[in-house]
């Protein structure tokens, strides 16, 4: 498995993995960016893949135009009661 | 239980009683939101009932409409398709990138977390990524190369593009699960074999295949019911379109069920989606278990 040698094959490996992982984390990065432009800039030609400086009015919207707080505070409760009588009751069979 | 109360010699009232109360609220819950639904979707699906559950029996009426509904063989067609594009490539390319993982030293925890992070995402967040990259006129993928191809509309592509997606999202857990088998198998088996002058392709076909191969089966099987479970990314990508060519069995059985109000035909579409994965799942684990026996 470990050679210890350099060899060109184990260089493309490596570089083919980091361009695989790139690939792979594009969409996710693109979506995080995405969210810091303003509306003119999500659809400019040619895109910008660092948008400086970042914009915050997305974020801005959704906290003051929806109950944002509310829908965190549904995820929380239900997963936690879910986490909670899930554990509970399976601790219970596995005791009796 | 049983062998604990056997164990203690006489078995005490008491001590039964105290064992059945804690295993009640589960038997309950249970009963109550599993038993008794899969038990009622038998039952609806012999009768004409709207989605409240309102209806008169009617025998196998549902089932003899559906088989002979082109719709439903249509988005069975269209389920099996897509089952065929997504399972085996998932497989394959989970392998692929646990092997690319598992010898690096430098860079490691950064590209398991790429490989891995979009599975953590929920199915919304996904479909909002796989919009912002592959829009026809705003996706970056057209926006770079140029072109307008409509991954989501074109009938030949969408069933191929929610596919990639579901791939893109889900690739990272069976990348996970063969990075836990190939650490499993022992190191000195590639010495030794090292040692016999095996080349480094003998030791991969040699030792490292045969000895994935339990991990292989398992991810194969578990993808497999996996995938013939296809709604979310359906739903919200291209919503069974364009021209149909997408509707999957789920999406067919929401439609009748919730937009149509066919209660009791959706519940006879369930029962054949359910005896569809049972029998793709036996066939399957037949046919892994005869190619692990003779590797």
């Amino acid at each position: 498995m470990k050679t210890g040698r350099f060899s060109i094959l184990g260089f493309l490996c490596t570089l083919l993995t980091l361009v695989m992982a790139l690939a792979w984390i594009f969409p996710v990065y693109w979506l995080t960016i995405t969210s810091l432009k303003t509306e003119d800039q999500t659809i400019v030609v040619p895109p910008s893949f660092v948008p400086w400086p970042p914009n915050f009015d997305a974020f801005v919207y959704v906290l003051q135009n929806s109950p944002f707080i509310r829908w965190y505070i549904n995820t929380i409760v239900v997963s936690v009661t879910v986490t909670f009588f899930c554990i509970l009751f399976a601790l219970m069979c596995a005791y009796a | 239980m049983q062998a604990g109360a056997a164990k203690a010699g006489k078995p005490s009232n008491k001590r039964q009683l105290a064992a059945w109360l804690f295993v009640l609220p589960f038997i309950v819950l249970y009963l109550l939101f599993l038993i008794y639904p899969a038990i009622r979707v038998c039952y609806l699906s012999l009768t004409n009932s709207d989605i409240a559950g309102q209806g008169q029996f009617t025998g196998f009426n549902n089932f003899t409409t559906l088989f002979q509904d082109q719709d439903f063989w249509a988005s069975v067609v269209h389920t099996a398709y897509f089952v065929l594009l997504t399972v085996v490539p998932n497989t394959v390319l989970g392998f692929i990138f646990a092997l690319l993982v598992v010898r690096l030293r430098r860079f490691r925890l950064f590209v398991l977390a790429c490989f891995f992070l979009p599975y953590v995402l929920p199915v919304s967040v996904t479909y909002d990524a796989a919009i912002w990259v592959l829009d026809t006129n705003f996706g970056i993928v057209n926006l770079l190369t140029g072109s307008n191809i409509a991954w989501f509309q074109d009938p030949a592509l969408a069933m191929p593009s929610v596919a990639g997606v579901t791939i893109w999202w889900t690739v990272g857990f069976n990348m996970l699960l063969f990075i836990a088998g190939l650490q499993n198998i022992p190191k000195e088996y590639y010495e030794a074999a090292a040692l016999d002058g095996a080349s480094g392709f003998n030791r991969f076909t040699h030792i490292t295949c045969p000895l994935i191969w339990p991990v292989a089966s398992l991810v194969l099987v578990i993808q497999l019911i996996l995938q013939f479970k296809i709604f979310d990314q359906i739903y919200l990508l291209t919503l069974g379109g364009p021209f149909n060519s997408t509707v999957v069995v789920l999406l067919y059985m929401y439609r009748q069920a919730f937009l149509q109000g066919r209660g009791g035909y959706a519940a006879a579409i369930a029962l054949m989606l359910v005896l569809i994965i049972i029998v793709a799942s036996v066939v399957q684990f037949r046919l892994l278990r005869i190619r692990r026996t003779t590797a």
